[in-house]
């Protein structure tokens, strides 16, 4: 029998990752076995995302490469050192770091790192994180305080800036949308003792160990969004979906997480149904935190969103463009309805979504065309116009 | 001559490493990267425009002109590397609108400007023609699942474009030569590293020699009817390449032989698979026709307006991904891998190699056995633009789909679902027997 419950895990804020850098990269060269001034730590702002490299081993070639399974026991050593000193770990103003590497890793494949000569330098470990969509494993999360997730829900939320920004990240100039700010969600109730269930895998997040002949470690990358410690919420397991591709798939559909793309904001690692087939993988939420958003066009130059996966709480939209032929002009913010309507031309769309009951929140962002469109490109227009950039 | 490392200290550059250097004087070739990796994964040590040639008659290339940019007849603007530049809109010679098929997330770019003196036609100073206005930009995205670089949408990649964008204005001028053909000359050398399975190499005694030969290619077209089966994807493949090989790309903006070439780092006898290649360099310059829409099946595609080109309003399938406003364009291509001709003989870099006729740079010596590997891939494109009226602004964007580079393991569970072949492709050609250098 299924479970009718599943986990969820909120996001650590990148922020606080991002400044316990120095921290994290004495935790990092302690467990490669290097000094103080060997390695170099990069915090991605806006995902917590952690790169990690010893510049000095990393384009040097040791000689022949050692046998793959040392690598790999190598890198695993490292993973746990890791682990080991974060643990006991506290920011200035006392609060647990959080988990920087998921809980279980699986080794999925190997890479031949070469140097700048393009002679074989290093083995590139390459692992999937996996996570337990029931109980967290015993490697340091626990079940839910009562009272706890509301603190940090409420945190997450008002960590947003009094200007109401939600960050957009990755495009020229910068951008925000202006979102106002949302108000914190209600407390979850007690989670009751849940079945163990066996892990499940985390899509979309590569961790690569770099190690040396000589089982030294050159780099870590982890597209890994470290979790908030100590924190999980249970909550209702969706409904599967009907599933349209029976005949085409391989599996039936099977949980798993999904981590977004680097530059999308995230606030939880929630679960989808997943099918695979000949079409690669098929998503459907599996929780009410587990939000997705597609923009879809509904004539004349208006524009929606199809959400689902939402709780049946208020929605907030947050939308912004700019022109493909007039880049020059920026992004514009274009307010916050359910909606958007743009003038003639061909635009870069983009909307943030937030569940407010839950804090979720998921971006779509498509190329939107709207007919005629004149050589110049036309420039975008919107029933609420708001400055951005 | 302007050089500088990326990224700097402090610098964002969506985790793409390498070198810029605008290279004028002699030997000049603008704008040129090298050693270019992605979270330390390396792509190519080395892309850059070898030549741009223009003309009055497409059957008289012995007429043309050749250029190279840097050189004193298509000059450097100014001697800098220009970082995420942005016209002045009342700049009467800005680049053309910068099109994108789909708003991959940008992190970086870096630009140059080149102009002729004069006339690009005549002499400089005669007004027979008018002046040749080139902007050069690499741009950089970051790591994305979206928007969808492939239209089964399951493939996370960083891209890079390495764009010229030109202009040419005649309208309200008196032309005593016209130019009627533009053609730019790309020189794209890959080399990837190699990646493989834990359970293929346990057991097994592995000792790669140094500059043992990694990488190999695939040359693929596309169907333009959904197939029925999924073993039927692909109406026409080469994988591995077995020898250095040309091809057509596009003719007059449609369809040709080929549509898309793939470079992979692999040890021999482990192929990547197919569609996949989640570790590996991309590169596309059409999809199917089917591709486009939403619609499951044998094969479920997501589709997408970034796999049809934009026409007159409307997105048009199957078409070649040019810029609509020099959609007549064809695209010939070589893939060359013989390390001694690559490196320090007539195909090297630093030669800027380019013959008026795109094959005779290759057809005087034999073609290369390449299907066991090479230590690089040099893709060849020589982009060719046909002018369609005078008296009017020709402008445009030549290379606007781009490259993308994934770096993904293929044992994950999007690479098992799509359920790719790592078997060897060859149709409908086979293996044996002798290979020419023209393919098909």
């Amino acid at each position: 029998m299924k479970p009718n419950s599943v986990s969820v895990y909120p996001l650590a804020d990148p922020a606080m990752i991002a400044g316990a850098g120095s921290a994290i990269l004495k935790i990092l060269q302690q467990a490669a076995g290097g000094s103080e001034d060997d390695g170099e730590l990069q915090v991605d702002p806006n995902t917590g995302m952690l790169r990690f490299v010893r510049p000095s081993l990393l384009d040097t070639s040791e000689g022949a490469l050692g046998k793959p399974e040392n690598a790999e026991q190598a890198a695993r050593r490292f993973l746990d050192a890791v682990r080991a000193y974060s643990a006991s770990l506290r920011s200035a103003d006392g609060r647990t770091l959080p988990n920087l590497l998921p809980p279980i890793l699986r080794t999925t494949g190997l890479s031949i790192g070469v140097n700048s000569a393009g002679d074989p330098a290093h083995w590139v470990v390459r692992f999937t994180p996996l996570i337990s969509p029931g109980l967290v494993p015993q490697s340091g999360l626990i079940s839910m305080v009562a009272g706890t997730q509301k603190d940090n829900v409420a945190g997450q939320a008002g960590s947003l800036p009094a200007a109401a920004t939600m960050p957009v990240i990755g495009s020229p100039g910068g951008r925000v949308l202006p979102v106002p700010p949302s108000p914190p969600a209600p407390p979850p109730a007690p989670s009751p003792e849940l079945p163990v269930a066996p892990p499940v895998d985390v899509v979309n997040a590569i961790i690569d160990v770099r190690v040396t002949s000589r089982g030294s470690i050159c780099a870590l990358t982890s597209r890994w969004r470290p979790l908030a410690a100590n924190e999980v919420i249970t909550t209702g397991l969706l409904p599967e979906p009907q599933d349209e591709h029976a005949n085409e798939s391989e599996t039936g559909p099977v949980i798993g997480y999904l981590v977004a793309s680097d530059c999308d904001p995230q606030r939880f690692l929630a679960p989808y149904f997943l099918s695979l087939g000949h079409g690669g993988l098929v998503s459907a939420p599996a929780s009410t935190y587990s939000l997705t958003a597609l923009i879809i066009p509904v004539g004349s130059g208006e524009f929606r969103v199809m959400v689902s996966g939402n709780s049946s709480g208020q929605l907030r939209y947050g939308w912004a463009a700019y022109s493909l032929s007039q880049p020059e002009g920026g992004i514009v913010g274009l307010g916050s309805e359910d909606r958007v309507h743009l003038d003639p031309g061909i635009y870069n769309l983009i909307v943030d979504v937030m569940d407010l009951s839950t804090g979720a929140i998921c971006r779509s962002e498509s190329i939107a065309p709207v007919y005629p469109i004149e050589s110049n490109g036309g420039m975008a227009g919107s029933s609420n116009p708001e400055g951005g950039g | 001559m302007a050089t500088r490392k990326f990224p700097l200290a402090g610098e964002d550059t969506g985790n793409w490493s390498g070198e810029c250097s605008l290279l004028t004087g002699a030997p000049s070739a603008g704008l040129v990267l090298r050693d270019v990796k992605h979270d330390n994964f390396s792509l190519a040590r080395d892309m850059r425009v070898v030549r741009v040639w223009i003309g009055e008659d497409q059957s008289r290339p012995e007429n043309w002109v050749s250029m190279r940019l840097g050189a004193s007849n298509l000059p450097a603007i100014e001697d800098k590397i220009a970082v995420d530049a942005v016209d002045d809109p009342k700049d009467p010679n800005k680049a053309p609108p910068l099109e994108l098929l789909a708003p991959y997330p940008r992190a970086r770019e870096f630009s140059a400007k080149f102009n002729t003196p004069g006339a690009v036609l005549g002499d400089p100073a005669s007004g027979d023609s008018q002046p040749l206005f080139i902007t050069q930009r690499y741009l950089f995205t970051r790591y994305s699942l979206t928007p969808f670089h492939e239209p089964l949408g399951v493939l996370t990649a960083a891209r890079v474009y390495p764009l010229l964008q030109f202009r040419y204005d005649a309208r309200n001028v008196k032309e005593r030569r016209r130019p009627r053909i533009l053609r730019v000359d790309y020189r794209l050398e890959f080399a990837l590293e190699p990646q493989v399975k834990m359970t293929d190499l346990v057991g097994r005694s592995f000792k790669p020699k140094s500059r043992e030969g990694f990488n190999q290619a695939s040359i693929i077209l596309d169907p333009d009817t959904r197939p029925t089966a999924f073993s039927d994807l692909f109406a026409a493949a080469e994988k591995p390449l077995p020898t250095e090989a040309i091809g057509q790309g596009l003719r007059h903006g449609d369809k040709a032989d080929w549509d898309n070439v793939h470079v992979w780092g692999a040890l021999v006898g482990l192929l990547p698979s197919t569609p996949g290649v989640t570790h590996g360099c991309h590169l596309h310059w059409r999809w199917g026709a089917f591709m486009l829409v939403p619609g499951s099946g044998a094969v479920t595609v997501k589709g997408g307006p970034q796999f049809g080109r934009p026409a007159a309003g409307l997105v048009q399938s199957g078409a070649g991904l040019v810029d609509w406003r020099i959609s007549d364009q064809s695209l010939r291509f070589a893939i060359t891998g013989d390390a001694n001709r690559n490196a320090t003989g007539a195909w090297r870099a630093s030669a800027g190699p380019s013959e008026r006729v795109f094959d005779d740079l290759f057809t005087s010596e034999q073609p290369s056995l390449i299907k066991d590997g090479a230590p690089s891939i040099v893709i060849w494109l020589s982009f060719t633009i046909f002018r369609q009226q005078s008296d009017t602004l020709w402008d445009g964007t030549v290379m606007l789909p781009g490259i993308y580079f994934a770096h993904d393991p293929e044992n994950t569970p999007i690479a098992l679902g799509l359920g790719g072949s790592t078997e060897e492709m060859h149709k409908p050609g086979s293996v044996s027997g002798s290979f020419g250098w023209i393919r098909p």
